[in-house]
């Protein structure tokens, strides 16, 4: 869970400071590399989701 | 408190030419890229002057129509192969293992070889233009079916990338080993410099995206001598092909290109002003994003080749959403400087312009990411004004900015600060005299890697290259800043900035031949825990007036 937030605001490119030593502590790299891909995979299904809302 | 150990232990580098042949030091390495970059600027830069020149007024004057596209075509290859990016791995050589409290590179050897390549496909570029039929003349972006028709020069072109690609592939694999691995005791991940940051994810992006160019361009090779039809639609293949690999591969590249500007604008803004760099975790965040949609946005290279609708759309959208984190930094950026004790010294001053001109070149990017927008302006001047806004004021200014701060480090002398300041003026002006009328020159429909052109064009044009023949004369003062500063100068402190933090100000300047070799005295240093606050003051405190260490 801590893994998706995580990637939610790198995605939106701010984090708070206090927050980001906490992912530090707890977070392996290897659960934000995976959370990181599945989220740039759900960012395409979106934005594809929304030509196609936009196109009909 | 001695971090290093100095020459006299008898780890000094050996004289003469052999030095620079067999070195495995990585600040050696570091100078000889640097030095190759600047050798290349020069080279390239001496074409855009030819360019500008061909381009004062309408009508051929001085060169041909087909050398004047071989110009065109290498000023963009050997800028961004053989400036900005041995530039940056440059700085990387130099700083990394300086930074993270590294002996050196993870591995010497290799980096050395990674190095040597670079002159020869720079021999291969340069050289192919005495070759018959003239050097490559098809556009950096080598699209077939041109870049399949050519002569002898294309296939050494084809050669000269897959080198230059071998080379970033081995320096990118050096890099990211050096940064997670060689990381002195306490060196958290969270507490890398920026510049280290930045230049970790730049080194993955290119690993993801040089094969992906080797492989693009291994087509070309076997379509042009191996009878295949990848490219050629006579053949059964497609020419548009070409274009969406090489662009997977271009528009990353992109990124190649400004992330490592990222991080030293995000060292030397702190520096003079005197604050810790404002969302150290957002930075680190915004540009693992950026790397990541870099890698969804590569078809807004080509809105003009006929895709649908929908792909379009998508291409649009994510290109301006990637404005998301890039806009974050500009706000972090301007948030550090704000109520900063700020002090203009060359390397603030050609960060400040970083800020205010690469955003500009931002802002033309998203004015061409809308699609409707961009069939109007493709292959425009608009184009080449925008990417010029990014890559001269962006990566460029950045480099200017990081040789300036560092040449202390490097040389052990302090840099001429008037020759400085009358560089980086000449130099911003300049640059925009040069490159602003070329939106409105696309505006009006000028296209670009055209010898020649309408008269209505005309006035744009000669400001343009008035203001080109200005930048390019002005770059001859930074060649005599650094010689200056190499032969001798004020003698700079270990810290040579006041709020300059970091490990690489508690060694000596010039840095020592080896540093950081007993891995607990970068630990010591490391304490209090954040980037910007760690480094301790090394003789020179008290210096500066008006200096608010609340600020820290």
């Amino acid at each position: 869970m801590r893994a998706w937030r995580t990637v939610f605001w790198g995605f939106f490119g701010v984090r708070r400071g206090r927050d980001l030593e906490r992912d530090a502590a707890n977070l392996k790299p290897a659960q934000v590399i995976a959370a990181g891909l599945v989220g740039a995979a759900v960012f395409v299904a979106v934005l594809l989701l929304v030509v196609r809302w936009v196109t009909q | 408190m001695q971090a290093t150990h100095a020459p006299e232990h008898g780890h000094g580098p050996p004289g003469g030419l052999m030095r620079w042949v067999t070195t495995t030091n990585h600040k050696d390495i570091g100078t000889l890229y640097l030095w190759f970059a600047g050798v290349m600027f020069f080279v390239a830069g001496s074409m855009a002057m030819l360019i500008r020149a061909e381009l004062f007024q309408p009508g051929l004057q001085l060169v041909q129509p087909e050398v004047f596209n071989q110009l065109t075509t290498l000023h963009g290859l050997i800028m961004i192969f053989g400036v900005i990016m041995p530039a940056f791995t440059g700085f990387a050589n130099w700083q990394v293992p300086l930074m993270i409290g590294a002996p050196d590179m993870a591995f010497p050897r290799m980096n050395n070889w990674s190095f040597w390549l670079l002159p020869v496909a720079a021999a291969f570029l340069v050289g192919s233009t005495l070759l018959p039929g003239g050097a490559v003349a098809g556009g950096w972006t080598m699209y077939p079916p041109l870049f399949i028709q050519g002569g002898i020069s294309y296939d050494l072109t084809i050669f000269a990338v897959h080198i230059m690609g071998a080379s970033s592939i081995m320096g990118a694999i050096n890099i990211i080993t050096t940064i997670l691995n060689m990381r002195a005791p306490g060196m958290g991940m969270m507490k890398l410099p920026l510049f280290v940051w930045t230049w970790l994810i730049t080194a993955f992006l290119l690993i993801a995206v040089m094969p992906v160019l080797a492989g693009a361009v291994t087509m070309l090779l076997t379509d042009r001598n191996f009878g295949t039809h990848f490219f050629d639609a006579a053949g059964g293949g497609d020419p548009v092909l070409f274009q969406h690999v090489f662009w997977f591969f271009g528009h990353p590249e992109v990124y190649i290109l400004i992330l490592p500007a990222f991080g030293i604008i995000s060292t030397i803004l702190p520096t003079f002003a005197r604050k810790p760099l404002f969302g150290y975790a957002s930075m680190v965040y915004a540009t693992a994003s950026i790397a990541i949609l870099s890698f969804l946005v590569w078809a807004h290279h080509m809105f003009t080749v006929g895709l649908p609708a929908g792909a379009q759309l998508f291409f649009m959208y994510a290109t301006m959403l990637i404005a998301v984190p890039t806009g974050v930094k500009v706000f972090n950026w301007v948030a550090t400087l704000w109520r900063g004790s700020m002090t203009f010294e060359t390397p603030m001053l050609f960060a400040v312009a970083f800020v205010c001109l690469f955003t500009i070149g931002g802002f033309s990017g998203l004015v061409l990411a809308m699609a409707p927008v961009d069939i109007q302006l493709h292959d425009t001047y608009y184009v080449v004004a925008h990417f010029h806004y990014v890559l001269v004021s962006g990566a460029l200014f950045s480099i200017y900015a990081g040789v300036y701060y560092w040449l202390p480090k490097w040389t052990g002398h302090m840099y001429d600060e008037r020759l400085g300041r009358w560089h980086f003026w000449l130099s911003a002006i300049s640059f925009n005299v040069l490159f602003f009328p070329q939106h409105f020159l696309g505006l009006a429909g000028m296209p670009r890697r055209i010898p020649d052109y309408a008269l209505q064009f005309a006035d744009f044009n000669r400001i343009s290259s008035i203001g080109g023949f200005v930048f390019g004369a002005s770059q001859i003062l930074l060649l005599i800043v650094i010689v200056k500063c190499i032969r001798g100068g004020a003698r700079a402190e270990a810290r040579a900035w006041e709020g300059a933090q970091g490990l690489e100000w508690t060694v000596p300047s010039p840095a020592p031949y080896h540093t950081f070799l007993e891995p607990d005295v970068a630990e010591r240093h490391l304490s209090p825990p954040l980037p910007q606050a760690g480094g301790p003051p090394s003789g020179d405190e008290g210096r500066g007036e008006g200096y608010a260490p609340e600020l820290r």
